[in-house]
């Protein structure tokens, strides 16, 4: 009797530490969950579990204690992130993660302004796309953003749907620094230079545009009807309409030798090959 | 008693830590191993049109392929790994062939490698083609050039206290291209061989606590671009006319730069949350790259100096130029909740940095009378500064209701040299822009939601003609799950930009609206029916100054898009899939285009864990004004899959 009695309480003891109050333990959430539970031990999230402070508790340490759930069977007795509000459900998230690389400029991303839930694209039970995906990367913005997939089926174009890239190539969903969330490369350049590094100078001779505001100045970056996806078919009205004399702008009217009724000058880029920026010539000629 | 208990307890767990030692064999043993490829070949009959655009556009080969390879190890509580993930498409001579490799284990390590080579091919004839109006086809700027990039990040501890990082990229590209030597009066077609190559290295360490993260990065970046151009034989170039009683010829050519580049650079981000209202991150990012770079170049044929009026039959340039660009950006941004449904973000953001550069050049010239020679020295600087800041209060006023207002102001200064030689030589401008903001989102439970943003703004000055000055943009999104199998999404953005300054009086005007219809009865298993379509219209004029004589003209701009899609997913018998759709894009402004792209694939079980797909495109290209640029070609691709599972994965964000 004295030893029943002391391997009653034994247990008692031993379930009191592995379930502290409110908390209920995994073993009871996959009792009714067990899909779930059975994905989640593919899961990233599963270590969670065998951390010493969640020990056996990995579900709790996100949706909180799930007695009073367990109890009453609904779903409005524990945190739901589906239907709890946004910055509630992404503070649960950030209290791990706010420390990630990818997570440096959150405060100052868009998705943040708009209150994007972190659930929106990240499915955390059921994910088998990288990194906990609710489907693949490009699909995911595009269901938010399907006119910018529109703008990939112009003929000149990043080549987003033929899959050699996606969109996180180019931006942080996360947040970066201005504009659209742009990645930086090397610190504080912009994104796009990560892969026409060729591009980056600093080069004796610059193009001020190039520098001062984004590519997008020339170019449309998803995509265009128009060669070389820039903004204009006409390259020498896409310059002068910058190259135009205007107090108090950059960009000058060119000499009049340049007679736009010849072909030659119909398209500045014949002569100012180096457009983006010049090694040895003041004029972009070389 | 209180003895035997704590006796009792520690048996309990000694018996657990066994239990748990003597499981871990058999959890490591558990390892999941999936993984599938999908090969076969592909054919490309009745090719038509343009092989310069098709290859510019699409430029998909014949050949044997692997399409795609797979395979992933879980294998939780391994010694060296608990997950292994590899990925591999497009190979076989494809334009975009990558693989991915990712391994981790959960708290010690995770490490990804990732290789893409991209081919890039481009040769449209319309483009920069000075003999386009006599029949030419051949565009002086082209280049056809592979550019491999190599990806690998090593992180220790992730999601631990101190957790470090080491990572390593490589950018490099070589091939062929066309280009034109410029000398005056004359410039001349002639072939390059483009080579560059660049290496970022950065290594930092996160450090994570309960109210405080601090994320130091420190990195380096090499350059180095060995680009030649040569030319040997007579060139006549683009020039059909004599200049001074003289033509102007090249018979060779020799260009060649070595330039090489290195810079460091310094992140350092901070994030707080000192009190459970209040969040605080600040960044400070600092990078100076430098530039050293040595040009030869070696000409001989029939050319002038038109500033002298000294004609000379041989050139022999050296160039010497180095530059350098601190650049520094900082940001501080801080989040603070005074009640509970209300938010208030207010950002800073700078951006600064001068480029100085020094030059030198000299140029020994070389007629049948007599040899000269000029030396010219130069220096630049490029300075920017610019800023923003920004208020944002949002309030949460239901759950299901929240609006967004607030304001920001935009102001820098910029200063560059202007490159011709009849301009000052320097022009400056300044930027001050004032921007109003509102918006808000809609939720009706998870099934419909409407988000809307709205920016007015005043500028009083721009650093470009081109850029936004008194622009209203409005963009309006909303999805809607009409049931468990049909959703809907809708959206509409417009930008009005002005700037009626004297001698400006830009106006541009642009509109997108778009629409989706996804249809997945009973979940996707018999058949799905994917719709969309998008309108985009964009409407721009602007004065400029005609070179050639100062007069007054205006350059109009007019796309007027029409893009859509659709994709029939069909289940057919003992799991054969068959999808059939395509898109289209049609442009009716500046420049004409249509371009359609119908497909249909097909996928049969054949055995347990191997199946036989195939697929049929065609891509059909039409512009209306340049013809001679259409292509049309039929696409048939037949292979074999075989293997399980689905490991599909993204680059990480």
């Amino acid at each position: 009797m004295k030893t029943l009695l002391i391997g009653v309480l034994a247990a008692a003891e031993a379930l009191a530490q592995a379930s502290p109050e409110g908390y209920v333990g995994t073993e009871t959430c996959v009792t009714c969950h067990e899909d779930i539970g059975r994905a989640f031990q593919r899961n990233p999230h599963a270590a969670v579990g065998s951390a010493r402070a969640w020990k056996g508790r990995a579900c709790e340490s996100c949706h909180g204690p799930g007695k009073e759930h367990v109890k009453a069977a609904a779903p409005q007795q524990i945190f739901v992130f589906k239907t709890a509000e946004p910055a509630k459900a992404n503070d649960r998230c950030l209290t791990c993660h706010s420390g990630d690389q990818t997570h440096d400029a959150r405060l100052f991303g868009s998705h943040n302004r708009n209150q994007i839930r972190c659930t929106e694209c990240h499915a955390v039970h059921h994910a088998s796309v990288r990194p906990l995906l609710a489907a693949p990367t490009n699909e995911l913005c595009t269901a938010c953003h399907w006119s910018v997939q529109a703008e990939f089926r112009r003929p000149y174009r990043h080549k987003l749907l033929e899959g050699a890239m996606s969109c996180v190539d180019c931006h942080n969903p996360h947040g970066d620094l201005p504009q659209r969330d742009l990645r930086r490369v090397a610190a504080n350049d912009i994104g796009c230079l990560k892969c026409h590094s060729d591009k980056r100078g600093p080069f004796p001779f610059e193009h001020a545009p190039v520098r001062f505001a984004a590519c997008s100045t020339c170019h449309e970056p998803h995509g265009s009807a128009n060669p070389r996806m820039l903004t204009r078919p006409n390259v020498s009205l896409l310059c002068l309409e910058c190259h135009t004399t205007t107090t108090l702008r950059t960009g000058s009217t060119p000499p009049a030798f340049h007679d736009l009724r010849s072909a030659r000058f119909q398209n500045c880029t014949i002569c100012h090959t180096r457009i983006h920026g010049s090694f040895a010539s003041q004029e972009l000629l070389r | 008693m209180k003895a035997a208990c704590r006796m009792a307890t520690l048996s309990l767990a000694i018996g657990l830590a066994f239990a748990q030692e003597e499981a871990q064999p058999s959890t490591a043993k558990r390892a999941e191993i999936n993984g599938s490829m999908e090969f076969g070949y592909r054919w490309m009959p009745g090719k038509g049109g343009s092989e310069d655009v098709y290859r510019s556009i699409v430029n998909l080969g014949e050949g044997p392929k692997l399409f795609g390879a797979e395979a992933s190890v879980h294998s939780p509580g391994g010694r060296l790994y608990d997950r292994v993930e590899f990925r591999a498409s497009s190979w076989g001579g494809d334009p975009y062939s990558s693989w991915r490799l990712d391994v981790s284990r959960s708290g010690i390590y995770n490490f990804f490698a990732n290789y893409r080579n991209i081919a890039y091919f481009n040769s449209v004839p319309s483009f920069a083609n000075p003999s386009l109006d006599v029949g030419g086809l051949i565009s002086e700027r082209s280049f056809d050039i592979r550019q491999r990039f190599f990806d690998t990040e090593l992180e220790l501890r992730p999601g631990s206290r101190f957790s470090p990082y080491f990572a390593y990229s490589r950018s490099s590209g070589s091939g062929r291209g066309v280009t034109t030597f410029v000398t005056d009066g004359n410039e001349f077609p002639v072939a390059t061989r483009l080579r560059d190559t660049s290496d970022f290295y950065r290594a930092g360490i996160h450090a994570n606590f309960l109210r405080w993260n601090l994320h130091l990065e420190e990195g380096g970046t090499t350059f180095g671009d060995n680009q030649e151009i040569g030319f040997t034989g007579i060139n006549v170039g683009n020039r059909s006319t004599l200049l001074l009683g003289q033509i102007i010829l090249l018979r060779d050519l020799l260009q060649t730069y070595v330039v090489r580049g290195r810079g460091t650079f310094t992140r350092a981000v901070l994030e707080a949350r000192p009190w459970s209202r209040l969040n605080v991150a600040g960044q400070l990012l600092y990078s100076q790259p430098s530039m050293d770079v040595r040009y030869l170049q070696q000409n001989n044929g029939a050319f002038l100096v038109l500033e002298t009026l000294q004609s000379f039959t041989g050139q022999n340039t050296r160039s010497l130029a180095d530059s350098n660009r601190p650049h520094t950006s900082a940001t501080w941004t801080t989040e603070f909740r005074p009640a509970h449904r209300l938010r208030v973000i207010q950002t800073w953001f700078t951006d600064r940095f001068h480029a100085a550069a020094a030059s030198s050049v000299s140029d020994t010239f070389q007629s049948a009378s007599e040899t000269f020679v000029t030396d010219e020295s130069a220096t630049q600087r490029v300075a920017f500064n610019y800023s923003r800041h920004q208020v944002d209060v949002i309030a949460d006023l239901t759950p299901f209701l929240t609006v967004r207002g607030g304001h920001r102001y935009e102001w820098g200064s910029a200063a560059a040299p202007s490159g011709l030689v009849t301009s000052p030589a320097s022009l400056a401008a300044e930027l001050r822009r004032n921007v109003g903001l509102a918006g808000g989102t809609v939720r009706v439970r998870n099934s419909f939601d409407v988000n809307f943003d709205f920016e007015a703004a005043r500028s009083d000055r721009t650093f470009f003609r081109t850029d936004l000055a008194d622009f209203q943009r409005a963009r309006f999104h909303s999805r809607y799950r009409l049931s468990k199998w049909i959703a809907w999404t809708g959206s509409f953005a417009i930008l009005s930009n002005s700037n009626e300054t004297l001698g400006m009086n830009l106006d541009y005007r642009s509109t997108e609206s778009s629409m989706t219809l996804l249809i997945t009865p009973n979940d996707d298993k018999r058949w799905t029916l994917l719709l969309d379509y998008t309108r985009s219209g964009l409407r721009t004029s602007i004065p400029y100054l005609v070179p050639q004589d100062r007069t007054n003209a205006v350059s109009r701009y007019r796309d007027d898009g029409n893009s859509g899609g659709a994709n029939v997913g069909l289940a057919l018998w003992r799991g054969a899939k068959l999808n059939l759709g395509g898109s289209f894009y049609i442009d009716r402004g500046s420049r004409p285009t249509r371009d359609l792209q119908p497909r249909g694939t097909i996928s049969v079980p054949l055995f347990k864990y191997a199946s036989w797909t195939a697929e049929w495109r065609w891509f059909g290209f039409d512009e209306r004004q340049f013809s001679f640029e259409n292509f049309h070609t039929h696409l048939f691709a037949t292979g074999l899959r075989l293997g399980r599972g689905d490991t599909r994965e993204q680059g990480k964000p």
